[in-house]
């Protein structure tokens, strides 16, 4: 027996061998073990890997991954001051050189500056071979930190390994001390007890708004009559109660968060008076609620007024982007505001423009509205339709402004200076006064007013009629003077007013430190009037 | 499972390999820890030199930037890319208004002093604070990382400017300004601090983008004329309302002039070529007459990867570079010698400069001509930090106080970018101390070729070609996809064990055909054939059926492709 152990020694111990072999493979391949994810943790940053990888933590900042026919080396060096400001495409001679320096037997075969991690690190992939292995090193900077990543592996396994380095790197996350974000808010809100009652809501009429950038177009019941035109504020009043009953309603957007809006409180603080008065008998809530499918808060105040009516009123607070409010606010007399009025404000859009205005680009002008009421009764529109040719550029700061009623234009901006050397004023108004001519003085004083304002820095010259001037088959008068500014230039003022059915267009023309010639009156007046019932 | 497989018949088979690529933290030059030895034992030691930039304030400085980053999380969010709820933004908000400068105002009688600094403080940081959060957050900024943080201290403030790469964000569209487009730029945040009972507070912001200091530098080398030295007005921007210009402002365009009279003769442009392609340029001028000085960085790029340096000046005239004489790599500068004793040597200030003091540099973008470009001086904690901004080419500069003299030279550390970074005139003394009275024949260099060859010379030599796939194994993986035919690229590695078959192609086509756009027709005939496409990225595919998985993979200039029997 034992000789024949002894003759056969070679041939047992192979299969015990094979068998031991083969029942390790079996247990590998076809136990239910899968494939997990880990995660490496330390100071300065933390990966996944998965279990066919282990891990040895080194030295301080240090860690290798192995497995039989690989290894990944990853360590954090910390950069010296000067270095914390380059980028990695500045140090790539340093980097080849050190990794040259201690790698003498490794030769480059090929380099790459590229984006490491879902991070977005800043990074250099650079490849060496040397005989029959390959090293990939990778090289992460964030700041002062510089991470380097070394795969090497048997040129046989690399590539089929690779896809797993890359997952590990695709995880890759430096460390960073954050202050976390620890306020709290709290809002006291209570349920408010609505009162029906048999005011009319009939179908809705399309209106929109705008702040600078956020254009807003909604629906309110047509009962309620627009009484401005002012385009980034709207007034209504409710038409047809009896007696001494009365609704209006104001619409705002306003760029500011609905928390700090709630918080800083001005939307209460207006009741002050009535809240400090016990015989107004002021009583109030705040509702948290859903408006035309948006956040709201309803803030609903009833209080006795000075003039002893029994008033309500409601403000609604729209949360329509995290930093922009609508705001409506509904002011009743002698009657309440039943919840079904709420419910009837319809948003049915809201958009986010660079900046919003109403101009209309054709192929060789700007062309934009100017809007008024002709009457008291806000029944009649008039509409001005202007041209002005695509030289001229719109000022942003007057964007947002009420685009209905005013309108600013510049040409030949100075950059260094920050101003146009033209600029062009068009505001359109009603005449509130019996006659053009007191209307027209009436803007002529205002603007002397603000020109004397100026008598301190210099030469300041009162606007004075020059003449009447046809331009478009339309009769200008035209007035002009000037003054000093604060930064000692000179500044042109130059006054066009035309009478259209019920207003005055008014249109200055401003030259900063140059003249302007009459001849450029032609291009900046060419309009059109309409009137719509 | 297959790579299980492997993992376990390797270690009984017993390959072991042993890896030895080194990565040595303490053999790092630019590492903490890190020395520079064996380039410097190359300079003569008589030329050696000293000087050490004295670091700044570090207990202030990583106070001031752990602050700039946390301020920069609650201003730019960290989660950039999810849609933020109000409350979320509230909450961010309330928390950056708590790094605010608020200082205590001094109350008269009647209220609030007026006059006092404190107020016109108050009314700066309440005003540019919020607003500015407001403002860029408008802007739906999306950026990935804080690239780097540079601190540096001017009177009682301290300014940051946190830089982070590639951020996309909304932009004006010109061609229709009512509506945004979204644009990719690198976005530079200069936070100004004023210290608070032992706090440093935010007392301004302002945001630039490489875009809008392109057009600064677009008009700089537009207005470069051939053999005429140009004067440009300084790039204010909005740092008027922090720092004084009064010096500069004061200063004519006459004298102006007198500054590149003086100098237009000390200052040259250098260029490196590899194969007459132009990789590198930057400046330097004359020390002594055939002694320029100029930035290291940009000559060690010069070293590495160029064959030749070429150096002429504004007149036209090209000078031939014999060597090295010295360098340092902390200050960034290396002293080179000319095979002729030539140039004119610029005069170095006795003085050193002071906050707000008027700076110019004369250098050219173009490579035509030289401009003139002026700023204002910050402050010097370690380098000096000038509003002056420059680009990379600009390294090696002269930097000029109001008479002409030169105060620093640039460097690259800074640039694109309002603030740019140059070193004290400090070292350049060293310099000239170590050159006064030794002739010109008498200094010794090492020429370029040599320290290229004995500090930069990289291994390059052909991969090594690998092919263990057995007859068999090609015939039956060669099918999927057609491969053979679907793939026509030069095979450099190819393995294949237990199942899996790895297959490294050469992208030898040129740079602008991406590697994966090679594998176009292969993923065709996989989709053609059954395979399903299960996940996709930049540079990856994976396609599978019930009996292989396909990794498509882009790595350097090679189209990887595993085949993994299932």
């Amino acid at each position: 027996m034992i000789r024949w152990l002894k003759e056969y020694k070679v041939m047992i111990f192979s299969s015990l061998l094979t068998i031991v072999v083969g029942l390790i493979v079996c247990y590998f391949c076809f136990s239910k073990h899968s494939l997990s994810i880990l995660k490496y943790e330390n100071d300065n940053y933390f990966f996944q890997y998965d279990n066919s990888w282990s891990l040895k933590e080194k030295e301080e900042m240090s860690v290798t991954l192995e497995n039989d026919s690989s290894s990944i080396f990853i360590q954090m060096i910390l950069l010296d001051d000067i270095y914390q400001y380059k980028s990695l495409e500045e140090m790539k001679s340093q980097i080849l050189r050190d990794l040259g320096k201690q790698n003498k037997d490794y030769h480059l075969l090929a380099e790459q500056f590229l984006k490491i991690s879902k991070n977005h690190y800043e990074g250099y992939k650079i490849l060496y071979e040397k005989e029959n292995t390959q090293a990939l090193v990778i090289v992460m900077k964030e700041r002062e930190k510089l991470i380097f990543v070394c795969y090497e592996a048997n040129s046989d396994y690399f590539d089929i390994l690779i896809d797993s380095v890359e997952a590990i790197l695709e995880n890759f996350t430096i460390k960073e001390k954050i202050d976390s974000i620890d306020s709290e808010l709290n809002i006291a809100t209570s349920q408010i007890p609505w009162e029906e009652n048999d005011l009319s809501l009939s179908s809705g009429s399309d209106y929109e708004m705008a702040n600078e950038n956020y254009l807003l177009k909604y629906n309110i019941p047509s009962n309620f009559q627009a009484t401005s035109l002012d385009s980034s504020h709207a007034t209504y009043r409710y038409l047809g109660l009896d007696g001494k009953k009365e609704i209006t309603m104001r619409m705002s957007i306003y760029n500011t968060n609905i928390y700090s809006y709630l918080t800083r409180g001005d939307f209460k603080s207006v009741y002050n008076v009535y809240r400090e008065n016990p015989n107004s008998n002021l009583k109030e809530y705040l509702e948290k609620s859903s408006c035309s499918g948006y956040n709201c808060y309803i803030y609903q105040v009833n209080y006795q007024s000075l003039d002893d009516v029994k008033t309500q009123s409601i403000v609604l607070i729209y949360e329509i982007h995290k930093n922009h409010i609508l705001v409506v606010t509904i002011d009743a007399r002698n009657i309440v505001i039943p919840r079904s009025l709420i419910d009837s404000i319809k948003i049915e859009s809201i958009r986010n423009y660079a900046i919003y205005t109403n101009t209309k680009e054709l192929e060789k002008a700007w062309q934009f509205d100017l809007k008024i009421f002709t009457d008291t009764n806000y029944n009649n529109i008039e509409t001005i339709t202007l041209n002005l040719p695509k030289k001229w550029e719109e000022i942003a700061s007057s964007k947002g402004s009420n685009i209905y009623q005013t309108r600013e234009f510049g040409l030949d901006y100075l950059k260094d200076l920050d101003y146009h050397q033209y600029s062009i004023v068009y505001s359109y108004s009603r005449n509130y006064y019996d006659d053009f001519d007191k209307g027209l003085s009436s803007k002529v004083e205002i603007v002397n007013n603000s020109i004397s304002t100026y008598s301190k820095y210099g030469k300041h010259e009162k606007v004075i009629f020059r003449r009447k001037i046809n331009l478009h088959k339309k009769t200008f008068y035209y007035y002009s003077g000037g003054y000093t500014d604060v930064s000692g230039k000179y500044v042109e003022i130059h006054l066009l007013y035309v009478k259209t059915n019920s207003g005055i267009l008014e249109v200055k023309i401003y030259g900063n430190d140059v003249k302007v010639s009459e001849s450029l009156f032609e291009e900046i007046t060419d309009f059109d009037i309409k009137l719509e019932e | 499972m297959k790579k299980k497989i492997l993992i376990v018949v390797l270690f009984f088979l017993g390959i072991h390999s042993i890896y030895a690529f080194f990565l040595d933290k303490d053999k790092f030059s630019f590492s903490d820890r890190g020395t520079e030895i064996d380039l410097l034992s190359a300079i003569d030691e008589r030329y050696r030199l000293s000087y050490r930039i004295e670091n700044q304030n570090s207990d202030v400085a990583s106070k001031i930037a752990q602050v700039s980053k946390n301020i920069t999380y609650f201003l730019l969010r960290r989660e950039n890319s999810k849609e933020e709820s109000a409350l979320d933004y509230y909450q961010r908000y309330q928390k950056y208004l708590t790094f605010r400068y608020a200082p205590d105002i001094p109350k008269l009688n009647d209220g609030y002093d007026t006059n006092s600094p404190e107020y016109k403080d108050e009314l700066v940081s309440s005003f540019y604070v919020p607003n500015m959060f407001r403002y860029l957050d408008e802007l739906g900024i999306e950026y990935n990382t804080i690239s780097s943080i540079m601190i540096f201290s001017s009177g009682d403030n301290y300014m940051a400017s946190v830089f982070l790469p590639g951020v996309k964000m909304k932009q004006v569209n010109p061609k229709n300004k009512r509506e945004y487009q979204t644009i990719t730029t690198d976005l530079t945040i200069y936070y100004v601090f004023k210290e608070y009972k032992g706090e440093y507070k935010l007392y301004y912001l302002k945001g630039e983008t490489t875009d809008s200091l392109s057009l600064y530098f677009h008009e700089l080398e537009s207005k470069e004329k051939s053999k005429i030295k140009t004067i440009m007005s300084p790039y204010k921007e909005d740092f008027k309302n922090v720092y004084n210009y009064h010096n500069l402002d004061s200063i004519t365009n006459i004298q102006k002039g007198e500054i590149i009279k003086r100098n237009e003769n000390s200052v040259v442009m250098l260029n490196s070529y590899y194969n007459n392609n132009l990789l590198a340029s930057a400046h330097g001028f004359f020390l002594k007459k055939g002694i320029l000085v100029t930035s290291w960085n940009y000559f060690e790029k010069s070293l590495n990867e160029a064959q030749y340096v070429i150096i002429k000046d504004g007149n036209g005239n090209f000078y031939d570079l014999d060597g090295i004489v010295t360098l340092d790599i902390q200050s960034d500068i290396v002293i080179l010698k000319l095979k002729q004793e030539l140039g004119s040597p610029v005069t170095l200030s006795k003085k050193n400069l002071a906050s707000e003091d008027a700076i110019f540099t004369l250098s050219s973008k173009s490579g035509i001509g030289f401009v003139l470009q002026s700023g204002i001086h910050l402050s010097k904690t370690g380098h000096y930090h000038n509003l002056l901004p420059l680009l990379e080419c600009d390294a090696g500069s002269p930097l000029f106080n109001y008479y002409g003299e030169v105060v620093g030279m640039n460097t690259d550390i800074s640039t694109n970018t309002s603030i740019s970074t140059a070193i004290s005139i400090d070292i350049l003394k060293e310099v000239f101390e170590k050159l006064d009275g030794v002739s010109f024949s008498d200094i010794p260099s090492i020429p370029f070729q040599t320290l290229k060859e004995k500090y930069y010379y990289r291994n390059y030599q052909d991969e090594v070609i690998k092919n263990d796939i057995s007859e068999d194994v090609w015939k039956k993986y060669s099918k999927i996809g057609n491969i053979e035919n679907t793939i026509s690229l030069q095979l450099m590695k190819a393995s294949y064990h237990n199942g899996i078959l790895s297959l490294r192609y050469q992208n030898d086509t040129p740079d602008y055909i991406q590697n994966l756009q090679l594998s176009n027709a292969f993923r065709k005939e996989l989709e053609n054939s059954g395979y399903e496409l299960i996940s996709k990225s930049e540079d990856r595919y994976v396609y599978q059926n019930d009996e292989y998985k396909i990794i498509i993979m882009s790595q350097f200039h090679y189209l990887i492709i595993v085949m993994v029997s299932l």
